[in-house]
């Protein structure tokens, strides 16, 4: 990887990108869901304080060809609406009184097309 | 005996009678719906996003119909459905899940179809007797879209077009910027429920402040005092119908929220979208606390249209006790960065509450199973279930 990662006004949450900055909902949730509390804590109270202004500054990018900069921020900005639900709703990094994650895998993207090797996956 | 509110069953005759629970649980009824029901309805399969070019396909293997289907975009860009099947032997003729083709080659002996279902190799034909490759094309099945989402009907002697068949719903959500939302995600469930029972779960809100409480606990309603919330709107057709859900216009959102209304409201989920927000083709009756917009094309489609995004259920029932459910989430294409973020805090509250509703239906089927009980009882909030046991009825004694 690059030395360069966050834009410049946002490098104080340089530490966080190599965890957090992931690019599918499939591995961010994952990680919110093998995490404990205390690290979702840890990145929710450093992010939130930061997020509108996150917001802000991406607000400026035109969402075709953005800088892998701003690329990076949108990626720990969706990191961080996975741990916000964890932090403000639930009270735990998953949500409780629910059908397991495993049964509920995305299939990202615009193609709705479900492949059978998905079908065979999620059987019942 | 208390007054009871019988405003919307009054309004649409359809009575208070408990529903008899057999139509979720006994293997005979679901096969009387196989045939009368299924084997004869228009079915949404897709969207035409999903054919963007000549040449492109997909297929659909459809368990309830015991068939699979061969969903094609034509030279004339005309999208057409074939029964997957080569008129030879019955081999399946298009092999992969989806793709782009020049056409379709049966992998058993090499007969050879265009993008239209015609006939037009042969190897070794003259061993073939009196056969004319004109008559030997895919089996064609009817195929109709409207507001851009491909619906089927495999009934030969079907009696509508998929307009007479929609009635009064294929009026709704006209105008309705489908054409600038853009596919985000398609979750697929496999779960151990009736087709009905998933289906009950999105027509009522009365579920909303129990299910949701950790989730959504002050959205869809219509203030933070309120601690149920009435649908404010909602019509029953012939066999369609639709509600306008309510949304809370107190933003009193979680810390993360606040600031996602602040960029855009329109991405929070349960809060209620200001007139001037709303899209086109949504709230017909101008309720006040308006959030989102449910219609259910009978039987297999629910489109939940809300402000920046919409999202969809398809119902592809296995067997009595068992249906695959496919829930896809649709949002604006981003015009910045920010927006990437915004839709995606849309979709993840969605979908953690989604799998909140999810998580009570596999215990409800198995308890209806148990026998215990011999029928459900419905409130006046729950009439658009009632109105689907109603129409499903009239299709099995058809």
């Amino acid at each position: 990887m690059s030395d360069i990662s966050l834009p410049k006004q946002f490098r104080d949450l340089e530490n966080f990108v190599s965890e957090w900055a992931l690019p599918t909902e499939a591995e961010r949730n994952q990680k919110r869901r093998s995490s404990s509390m205390e690290v979702l804590v840890d990145f929710y109270d450093a992010v939130l304080p930061r997020f509108g202004e996150i917001l802000s500054h991406l607000n400026g990018v035109p969402a075709e060809g953005m800088p892998a900069e701003e690329r990076r921020l949108v990626d720990l900005g969706m990191a961080f609406a996975e741990v916000s639900n964890a932090v403000e709703r639930f009270g735990q990094p998953d949500v409780p009184d629910a059908i397991e994650a495993s049964r509920m895998a995305p299939i990202e993207g615009t193609s709705g097309l479900v492949p059978r090797a998905v079908l065979r996956n999620v059987r019942a | 005996m208390s007054t009871a509110s019988t405003h919307w069953s009054d309004r649409f005759q359809l009575g208070t009678e408990p529903i008899p629970v057999d139509s979720v649980t006994q293997p005979e009824y679901f096969e009387r719906e196989r045939e009368k029901l299924f084997r004869r309805v228009w079915l949404n399969i897709g969207r035409e996003e999903d054919l963007p070019k000549t040449g492109s396909y997909f297929v659909k293997d459809i368990d309830v119909l015991r068939a699979s289907l061969l969903v094609v975009r034509g030279s004339d860009g005309v999208v057409r459905s074939f029964h997957n099947v080569c008129r030879h032997r019955g081999n399946r003729v298009a092999q992969a899940c989806s793709g782009s083709a020049k056409g379709f080659a049966c992998d058993f002996h090499g007969w050879a179809y265009d993008l239209e279902g015609k006939l037009v190799h042969v190897p070794d034909e003259d061993q073939f007797a009196n056969f004319r490759k004109a008559e030997h094309g895919l089996v064609p099945v009817a195929t109709e879209v409207w507001r851009g989402f491909i619906f089927v009907n495999v009934d030969p002697e079907r009696k509508e077009s998929l307009t007479e068949f929609l009635g009064e719903t294929g009026r709704d959500l006209e105008d309705y910027p489908f054409d600038s939302m853009q596919r985000m995600v398609t979750y697929v469930l496999d779960m151990k429920v009736n087709w009905k029972v998933f289906l009950d779960a999105f027509s009522e809100g009365y579920h909303v402040p129990f299910v949701h409480k950790a989730s959504i606990p002050k959205g869809f309603r219509p203030s933070d005092l309120a601690a149920l919330a009435h649908l404010p709107s909602l019509g029953l057709y012939k066999r369609h119908r639709w509600f306008s859900a309510p949304g809370n216009p107190v933003l009193e959102a979680t810390p993360s929220e606040a600031e996602i209304v602040k960029h855009d409201l329109r991405y929070t989920i349960g809060n209620a979208v200001p007139a001037e927000r709303q899209p086109k083709g949504t709230n017909r009756d101008r309720v006040p606390f308006w959030s989102f917009d449910g219609t259910i094309v009978f039987p297999n489609l629910f489109i939940g249209a809300g402000a920046a995004w919409y999202w969809t259920y398809n119902y592809w029932p296995l067997a009595v006790d068992r249906t695959i459910c496919e829930a896809r989430f649709y949002a604006e294409k981003p015009r910045t960065a920010a927006d990437f973020v915004g839709r995606e805090y849309s979709k993840l509250l969605y979908r953690d509450a989604i799998r909140e509703d999810m998580a009570r239906l596999e215990e409800v089927q198995q308890m209806l199973g148990s026998g215990a009980l011999k029928a459900m009882l419905l409130s006046d909030q729950e009439v658009l279930i009632r109105h689907n046991y109603r129409v499903v009825e009239d299709y099995v004694r058809s």
